[in-house]
C-alpha cells in the first residue's frame, strides 16, 4: 500500500486555494509581513502557471477535444498576470495605487482559475490517465524540493517576477527529466 | 459553460452595476424615483457557490444509496421497549411516591395559618427531598449534549466477508439506535457553539447486544496514550483557580499544555478549523477516531475506521457568529436538532468505513494505526459505504434518557474488536468506571435508556438501585440447582471471543517510534483547505493565541506552527505580535483534498435552513409569500420578521401575520435573509437599526441574501459594497471585487419571484456560505 497517489489537478486546485488565500492576505497585511507575502504569491504564481504551461495545458491542448480552442486563451491570461503581477512589483507594496491594481488582479486571477477548472482540469481528470496525472504531480513535487534546496533558495523568490518566473520554469524543466522515477 | 459562454459572462462581470438612483435622489423624491427607476438589470451574480464536480456527484450518489434503502422491521424495538417506563400525567391524580393521594401541595402543615411548620409533614418533607437530591454528576467531559433515537440500517451485506456483527451486515433489519451529540470543555449548561470538539456518540441496541460508538466530529485526538488524558482535560477546562473561561480554549493552561505536548498539533489545527464550529449536528461528520478490528465468522481480523458523512453536508458556522449565537441562543444546536425532528426533518449520516488488511498493518510510509493522532487519507484507503443512520424521534426526557445514556468504548459486540491503539485502551477503563459515579452504582445498565434489547442474564447482582428480581436459589457459576443456568454460550455458541493474538513485548513505559511525527499531518490538514478555510485558520490561531497572556507561550506556538506550514506560521505571528520565524522545514507539499468541507456540500439542497423575511407595514406582500410558499415546499424554515410581532399590513392593504419580532432574535439565528419590497415598508427598515445590523450582518457572515425591489435601500444603508463601493471610509474599496456579489439575488421592484429568481436564491442558499466576499469593512 502507497502514500496517497496525489494527482496534478489535486496540487494545482490546492495552489488556487493557496493563491486565493495569499490575495486575501497580502490585502489584510502591513509592513514586512506584506511585502514577505507578496514575494510568496509571486512564487507561488510563477510555481503555479509553469507547471501548467509545461505540463498541464499542452496536455489539455492534445486531449481535450477543444483543447486547441480552450488553451489560448488561459495562456494569455497567464501572461496578463505576470505583467501585472511586475507591474506591482515596480510599485512596491506600500504604493497608494497597489491596493487597487491588487484588487484587479485578485478578480482576474480568480475568474482565471474558475476557467481553467471548468474547462481544463475537471475534464482532464476524465481523459487522462491517472498514472500520468499522478506522475507530474511528482515533478511538481521534485521540482518544489529543488526549489527549496537551491542555493537560491527563498532570495530567488525575492526578485522581479520576471526573473522569477525563469527560475522556476527551468527548476521545472530539470525535474521533469528522467531522473523522476514514479 | 463555453469559452464563449464564459467570455460573456466575464464581460457581464465587468460591466459596473447600476447605481441605486434612490440614493441619488433628493430625500424628498426619494419614494418617486425609486418607482420610476428602470427596472434594475440585476448585477451580475454567482449565487451559488462552486463546488467541485466530484464532490456533487458524490454527495448525490450517497442520497440516491440512502433512497434505494427499503422498509425493514426493528428500527422502533428501542422505543417499544421504553414504553413501559414512560409515566403519562394526563388525567392522574396527585400522589406521594409511595401512591398516597394529596390533599394539598401548596401549604406546609402547619400548627395554624401563622405557626411553625410540623415535622410529620412527609409530602413536604418527600417533595423537598426529592428537589434536594434532583442533580447527579455531571459528566467530566461532554457535560453539555443533545440526544435523538433513531435507527441503523446497512445497505447490503457487503461487510458479510469482515464481519460476524449482524447488525452491520442484514439489510432486512433496522437496529435501533440512541446518538449523543456534545461538547467536550463547557459544564451541562453552557453554551452549544464554542470551538470545540463535538462528541458524535452512537449506542446500537443490537440483537447481539450493545455497541457503543464513542465518536468525535474530528477523526484524531490530541494525545497517543490515555495517560495523558487528565492532563489534556486539566489544561483546556476552565483555569483551577478562578474557573474561567467557561466554553473556551482560548486561555493560557490551554496552549501551555499543548505547545508542551506536540503530537497535540494535528487535533489543535482541527480545533481551529470550521470543523469546532459545526453549523448543526446535522452538518457535522462523526469518526470513531481509533484503528478498530472487524472480525469474520471465520475469526480473519481486518483493521477498520469507521466515518459517519452527513447527507445534509459538512457546514459550520463563522467564529464572530458563533460568540454571537453564544448570547441570543445557546441552546442553538440542540434547538435545531429538535426542531428539525419535530418537523420531520431527519438528521441523516451514511456509516463508511476503511478497511485495512491485517498485513497491510506497517505498509503506510508514516502513518501507525494505533496512533489516534493520525488518521489515514481517503485518498489511500478509501471510505466504502455500509448504511444509513436516521434519527427520527426526540428523546421523551432529558434526563431519564440523554442525561443518564451511558456510553462506553468497551461495549462491543461480536465481529468488532479492539485494537493495542494505547488511547482505545486508556478508554476501555475510563468510561465504566466514569458511569459508576456518575449513575449512582453499579447497575446503570438496567437504567431504560441503556438496557440492552439483547437479553440480559448473568450472576451479577445486588448493589444500589438493582431493579429486577433474579429468580432462583443459584447465583453463581457452575451450578446444578439452577439447571446449570445461564448456559455459557461459548466461542461456537455467540459468545463474544476475544481474537486470539500472539503478544510478546518487555515492560516498558515507552511510546513507539512510530508514533513520533508529530506535524506532517498536520500539514496535510493545512495543504487540503480552501482558500477561506485556511483564512478561517489563521484568524483562530489569532483569536486564541491573543487571549494567551503569557507570551512565550505564543512565541512557543509559532515555532510548532513553523513546522506545520512557514507561511501560517508567519501569518499567526504578525497578528499576535510575535517576530515572523525563519522558514522552518519545507512543507511536503502533499494533500487531501477530502478533508476540505468544500468536497461534502450534501445533497438535500435548503433542507432545514432556516430564512428570515424582514418585513414591515406597506411591504409587497405577493414576492414575499411566493418566496415563503416555494421555500417551505422545498423543507427550508421561512420566518417573517417585524418591527413588532403580530401582523403587517401589505401595500395592498391585507394583513400578513409575522413569525415574530426582529429585536427578539437575530441574523446569526439564520441561514438566510430576504429583504423585502416595498417603499413604505423600507422606510421603517432603513430606520431601523436592528434591521439595518441585521442586513449587515448576514453579508458579513457570507449568508445568502435575497433583495426584493426598493428593499436595496436596506442593503445601501446597511454599507455593503453591493451597489457601490460603499462599505470603507478609507483605504481601496471592496468593489470591485468578483466576490461581492456572490450569493446575491436581486428580483426587481414590484416584481413577484419568477421561476429564475426561485432558483436562484435556493441555489444560493443550498450552497451554505459565499465566503469569497469581501467583507473586511463592514460594521457587524
Amino acid at each position: 500500500m502507497r502514500t496517497a497517489q496525489q494527482d496534478v489537478i489535486d496540487t494545482l486546485l490546492g495552489q488556487h486555494q493557496q493563491v486565493k488565500m495569499l490575495f486575501a492576505q497580502v490585502e489584510a497585511a502591513d509592513g514586512d509581513h506584506r511585502q514577505e507575502l507578496f514575494t510568496e504569491l509571486v512564487g507561488t504564481l510563477a510555481l503555479h502557471e509553469s507547471i501548467e504551461q509545461l505540463l498541464v495545458h499542452p496536455l489539455a491542448r492534445q486531449d481535450l477535444p477543444d483543447g486547441r480552442q480552450v488553451v489560448p486563451p488561459r495562456l494569455a491570461e497567464e501572461e496578463d498576470a505576470k505583467q501585472a503581477l511586475s507591474e506591482l512589483y515596480e510599485l512596491g507594496v506600500t504604493h497608494p495605487d497597489f491596493d487597487r491594481k491588487l484588487a484587479a488582479l485578485r478578480d482576474d486571477v480568480t475568474a482565471h482559475a474558475e476557467a481553467e477548472e471548468e474547462l481544463e482540469f475537471n475534464r482532464l481528470r476524465k481523459v487522462t490517465e491517472p498514472d500520468e496525472l499522478a506522475r507530474m504531480a511528482a515533478v511538481v513535487t521534485h521540482a518544489q524540493a529543488l526549489l527549496v534546496d537551491s542555493e537560491q533558495g527563498r532570495g530567488a523568490l525575492a526578485a522581479p517576477p520576471d526573473q522569477v518566473f525563469d527560475r522556476v520554469r527551468d527548476l521545472l524543466g530539470k525535474a521533469d527529466g528522467s531522473e523522476v522515477q514514479r | 459553460m463555453s469559452e464563449q459562454g464564459r467570455r460573456a459572462a466575464k464581460k457581464a462581470a465587468k460591466t459596473p452595476a447600476a447605481k441605486t438612483p434612490a440614493a441619488k435622489a433628493a430625500k424628498s423624491a426619494k419614494a418617486t424615483a425609486a418607482k420610476k427607476a428602470p427596472a434594475k438589470k440585476a448585477p451580475a451574480k454567482k449565487a451559488g457557490s462552486r463546488s467541485a464536480p466530484a464532490a456533487v456527484a458524490e454527495a448525490k450518489s450517497r442520497a440516491d444509496r440512502a433512497a434505494a434503502a427499503a422498509a425493514a422491521p426493528g428500527g422502533d424495538a428501542k422505543v417499544a421497549q421504553l414504553d413501559p417506563h414512560r409515566i403519562i400525567k394526563v388525567d392522574t391524580e396527585l400522589t406521594t411516591d409511595q401512591g398516597i393521594g394529596v390533599e394539598d401541595t401548596d401549604n406546609t402543615l402547619r400548627a395554624g395559618p401563622r405557626g411553625p411548620s410540623l415535622l410529620e409533614d412527609f409530602h413536604f418533607r418527600e417533595k423537598i427531598m426529592r428537589f434536594d437530591h434532583e442533580r447527579i454528576p455531571e459528566r467530566v467531559v461532554h457535560a453539555r449534549g443533545s440526544g435523538a433515537h433513531g435507527y441503523f440500517q446497512p445497505y447490503d451485506a457487503g461487510l458479510a466477508e469482515y464481519t460476524a456483527a449482524r447488525f452491520l451486515t442484514n439489510p432486512g433489519t433496522r437496529t435501533p439506535v440512541f446518538v449523543r451529540f456534545s461538547t467536550v470543555q463547557g459544564s451541562r449548561g453552557s453554551t452549544d457553539t464554542p470551538r470545540d470538539v463535538r462528541g458524535f456518540a452512537v449506542k446500537f441496541y443490537t440483537d447481539q447486544g450493545n455497541f457503543d460508538l464513542v465518536g468525535n466530529n474530528m477523526p484524531v485526538f490530541f494525545i497517543q496514550d490515555g495517560i495523558k488524558f487528565p492532563d489534556i482535560i486539566h489544561a483546556v477546562k476552565p483555569e483551577a483557580h478562578h474557573e474561567m473561561p467557561q466554553a473556551a480554549s482560548a486561555h493560557d493552561t490551554f496552549w501551555d499544555f499543548v505547545t508542551l505536548q506536540p503530537e497535540t498539533m494535528h487535533h489543535v489545527i482541527w480545533l481551529m478549523s470550521d470543523r469546532a464550529i459545526p453549523r448543526s449536528f446535522r452538518t457535522m461528520q462523526g469518526f470513531g477516531v481509533h484503528t478498530f478490528r472487524l472480525v469474520a465468522a471465520d475469526g480473519t481480523r481486518t483493521f477498520v475506521k469507521f466515518h459517519w458523512t452527513p447527507i445534509a453536508g459538512v457546514h459550520s458556522l463563522v467564529w464572530d457568529e458563533a460568540q454571537k449565537i453564544s448570547g441570543k441562543d445557546p441552546d442553538f444546536n440542540r434547538r435545531d436538532l429538535w426542531e428539525s425532528i419535530e418537523a420531520g426533518l431527519y438528521p441523516e449520516y451514511e456509516l463508511g468505513v476503511q478497511i485495512i488488511a491485517e498485513r497491510d498493518e506497517f505498509a503506510f510510509d508514516d502513518i501507525d494505526l494505533l496512533d489516534s493522532t493520525k488518521l489515514v487519507p481517503e485518498e489511500v484507503v478509501p471510505v466504502i459505504p455500509v448504511g444509513r443512520m436516521v434519527l427520527d424521534r426526540n428523546p421523551d426526557n432529558f434526563f431519564a434518557e440523554t442525561e443518564q445514556v451511558a456510553f462506553c468504548v468497551q461495549n462491543i459486540v461480536p465481529g468488532i474488536d479492539f485494537t493495542d491503539d494505547p488511547l482505545l485502551q486508556a478508554r476501555l477503563f475510563s468510561y465504566l468506571d466514569t458511569q459508576l459515579t456518575r449513575l449512582g452504582g453499579p447497575n446503570f445498565a438496567q437504567i431504560p435508556i441503556n438496557r440492552p434489547l439483547a437479553p440480559v442474564r448473568n450472576h451479577q447482582q445486588d448493589g444500589f438501585h438493582q431493579d429486577d428480581i433474579p429468580l432462583g436459589q443459584a447465583n453463581y457459576h457452575p451450578n446444578s440447582l439452577g439447571g446449570g443456568c445461564p448456559v455459557v454460550p461459548g466461542a461456537g455458541g455467540g459468545g463474544f471471543v476475544h481474537t486470539p493474538e500472539h503478544v510478546d513485548g518487555i515492560k516498558e513505559r515507552k511510546r513507539s517510534e512510530t508514533f513520533s511525527d508529530h506535524y506532517s499531518q498536520a500539514t496535510l490538514f493545512w495543504n487540503s483547505m480552501a482558500a477561506w478555510e485556511k483564512e478561517h485558520i489563521i484568524a483562530a490561531y489569532r483569536f486564541e493565541l491573543g487571549k494567551v497572556e503569557h507570551r512565550h507561550i505564543r512565541e512557543r506556538m509559532v515555532e510548532h506552527l513553523n513546522n506545520i506550514d512557514h507561511q501560517l506560521a508567519v501569518a499567526v505571528a504578525a497578528g499576535i505580535g510575535v517576530p515572523a520565524p525563519k522558514p522552518g522545514r519545507p512543507n511536503h507539499g502533499k494533500m487531501s483534498p477530502a478533508l476540505s468541507q468544500a468536497a461534502m456540500p450534501g445533497s438535500t439542497g435548503v433542507v432545514g435552513r432556516k430564512v428570515a423575511v424582514l418585513v414591515a407595514d406597506g411591504v409587497e406582500g405577493a414576492s414575499v409569500e411566493s418566496i415563503q410558499a416555494a421555500l417551505t415546499e422545498d423543507g427550508a424554515v421561512v420566518e417573517l420578521l417585524g418591527l413588532v410581532d403580530g401582523a403587517v399590513t401589505t401595500a395592498a392593504g391585507d394583513a400578513l401575520p409575522v413569525t415574530r419580532a426582529m429585536n427578539t432574535v437575530a441574523s446569526v439565528l439564520y441561514d438566510a435573509v430576504v429583504v423585502a419590497d416595498g417603499e413604505a415598508a423600507v422606510d421603517q427598515l432603513v430606520n431601523d437599526g436592528y434591521a439595518v445590523h441585521f442586513v449587515a450582518e448576514a453579508y458579513k457572515h457570507a449568508k445568502p441574501l435575497a433583495v426584493l425591489g426598493v428593499g436595496d435601500r436596506l442593503v445601501q444603508a446597511a454599507r455593503l459594497p453591493v451597489f457601490e463601493a460603499s462599505d470603507r471610509i478609507a483605504g481601496p474599496a471592496s468593489k470591485p471585487s468578483a466576490g461581492a456579489l456572490d450569493g446575491v439575488v436581486f428580483l426587481a421592484a414590484g416584481a413577484d419571484a419568477d421561476d429564475t429568481f426561485l432558483t436562484d436564491l435556493t441555489t444560493a442558499i443550498a450552497a451554505h456560505r459565499h465566503y469569497d466576499r469581501p467583507v473586511d469593512g463592514i460594521a457587524a
